[in-house]
């Protein structure tokens, strides 16, 4: 498989280098380094009016800590759920990755803060229990060392996937807390903040800006938070496992791009009951009604079957950057969805058919068997009315071998300008992704979600 | 090869008059075997049923021995032709 063309840039300054090498990360990324690159600046200039360092351990372990902080900041930030935030992230689902990949980045940190006091400790000729163990003795460092085992637990169940996701959620949100009191412990501690006033201001800042999100998003978003009320029309059940359900707007209608999703709560018979989860739209925004399809994957989803028409539903968003509409400049897209991850696509070609914003689309809808591609006709039939000339492929994976970007390569034949939409499971995301970058599609040409959020 | 007869194409050709202009030009090609010269100087949008129509047209048309050409389309249209690729399947009369 030739490599796709590589476009040379002029030789500049390193600066400059570091201006394009930032403006290159995604998002999400670019806030994390800039906000570190403040902090470890703000943090050497402070360090340098410490006098008489007591330890050669004593600096490194200050530096993680305000990281830690710093890090924590920025994810509890990317997990409000904000239609006004999310764009800082490139996207809701971008940030809910970010989150889930640097979350045990920052506990780690904060975990070796800790141990680099061991060895300083040791030098003291102080016990090295009193430093990591609650109540080890009547010297003890209590507090600090409760912070310590709390976090190392704390991380433990947060990251573990067998919890219920509704206990999982709550349990994750008390984290929280945890940053609340490590933060206010590192600011109050540390000395090199203490000796640097705009470090103190920066580090008050990202701790007000983590504090706030956490209290917004756990305390006030169920009573605070745009949603837009909707009323169950029809449920049904496509497929073997595939459930989809009509909405219809009771007041204001949510307008969407395609392939955004939204979050639902049920407020149940009593009105109160409060669990929100993702769903994809598979309706098109033309449509007066509102289509949500989702596989049967949990309690919840399985209790959707039990909707009745006419019950309430509350729907917030809409959420995430997997739309053409944020991509205007691609004018020819790879998209390709498996299983239930075909439901973005749904919505796209819905709205093709009075799209007026002509593409060369290929679409592959990958699937085990035909009884698992539930919306096979639906896109025969939309193809066909679509604004844009789509290719559709069924692929089934039972009749033929597993989809590799080799296949597509070899479908389009030139491979000089298009862009490509992957929406799957984790797995299938990582794989296809890998193999179209080892194959040298740009990575701002590769856009994906992978519909998991826990 | 004969002498062509000249279509125009004005406005939008998409999902709601593509059938319309395949009968016309249909018709057209039959009785007039050599071809048709689609003049799109006034044409302001095509679909992916637009260009349909002209898949059919030309194919019908290059059967008899005849066939379709271009002319004249705005800088919107060439660009969904060559979105297409149909700028690489079709031929041009400018």
């Amino acid at each position: 498989m030739p490599p796709l063309p590589t476009v040379q840039t002029p030789r500049s300054t390193p600066l400059v280098r570091l201006g394009h090498s930032l403006g290159a990360l995604p998002e999400g990324w670019r806030l994390v380094v800039f906000s570190m690159l403040v902090t470890t600046v703000l943090w050497f200039l402070g360090n340098a009016r410490v006098q008489g360092e007591p330890s050669l351990w004593r600096g490194p372990s200050l530096l993680l800590s305000v990281w830690s902080v710093n890090l924590m900041s920025v994810l509890l930030l990317a997990s409000v759920r904000s239609r006004w935030i999310e764009p800082l992230f490139g996207g809701l689902d971008r940030a809910v990755r970010l989150h889930r990949t640097l979350g045990p980045v920052a506990v780690l940190i904060m975990v070796l803060h800790t141990l680099l006091y061991v060895p300083m400790a040791l030098e003291r000729g102080e016990s090295v229990g009193d430093l990591l163990i609650p109540f080890w003795s009547p010297t003890a460092r209590n507090s600090l060392s409760l912070i310590f085992i709390g976090l190392l637990v704390g991380t433990g169940l947060a990251y573990s996937h067998r919890m219920r996701y509704e206990r999982w959620l709550s349990f994750h949100s008390l984290f929280g807390l945890l940053f609340i009191v490590t933060s206010v412990h590192a600011v109050s501690n540390g000395v090199t903040i203490a000796a640097y006033e705009p470090l103190r201001f920066w580090m008050w800042l990202l701790i007000l800006i983590g504090g706030a999100c956490w209290l917004y998003r756990v305390v006030l978003y169920r009573w605070v938070h745009p949603r837009y009320p909707y009323t169950v029309r029809s449920v049904r059940l496509v497929g073997k496992d595939t459930v989809e359900f009509y909405l219809r707007p009771q007041e204001e209608r949510l307008l969407y791009a395609p392939g955004t999703f939204v979050f639902i709560n049920r407020p149940g018979p009593s009105g109160r009951d409060w669990e929100l989860h993702p769903f994809s739209i598979s309706s098109s925004p033309t449509e007066r009604d509102l289509r949500l399809s989702t596989r049967i994957v949990g309690d919840f989803t399985a209790g959707l079957k039990t909707l009745q028409p006419g019950e309430r539903i509350d729907v917030f968003g809409p959420f995430g950057g997997f739309t053409p509409h944020r991509h205007a400049r691609f004018r020819r897209l790879v998209c390709i969805g498996s299983g239930i991850g075909i439901t973005p696509f749904l919505s796209m070609i819905r709205f093709e058919a009075s799209n007026n914003d002509f593409r060369r689309i290929w679409l592959w809808y990958v699937a085990r068997t035909q009884d698992d591609a539930p919306y096979d006709e639906e896109l025969r039939n939309g193809v066909e009315s679509a604004d844009s000339w789509v290719d559709y492929t069924l692929w089934l994976t039972t009749e033929r071998e597993r989809l590799t970007a080799r296949h597509i390569f070899e479908e389009l034949k030139e491979f000089d300008d298009f862009a490509v939409m992957l929406c799957g499971s984790p797995a299938f995301i990582r794989g296809m992704a890998r193999q179209f970058l080892d194959a040298g599609l740009p990575p701002n040409r590769l856009i994906a979600e992978d519909l998991f959020f826990h | 090869m004969g002498e062509l007869e000249t279509y125009v194409l004005a406005g939008r050709l998409d999902g709601l008059n593509a059938s319309e202009h395949q009968r016309a030009l249909e018709q057209m090609l039959s009785s007039h075997p050599a071809g048709v010269v689609l003049d799109m100087t006034q044409l302001d949008y095509i679909s992916s049923a637009g260009l349909r129509v002209l898949l059919v047209a030309t194919k019908a048309a290059r059967a008899g021995g005849g066939d379709v050409l271009l002319k004249g389309p705005r800088n919107e249209v060439r660009e969904v032709l060559e979105i297409s690729g149909f700028d690489k399947i079709l031929k041009f009369a400018d």
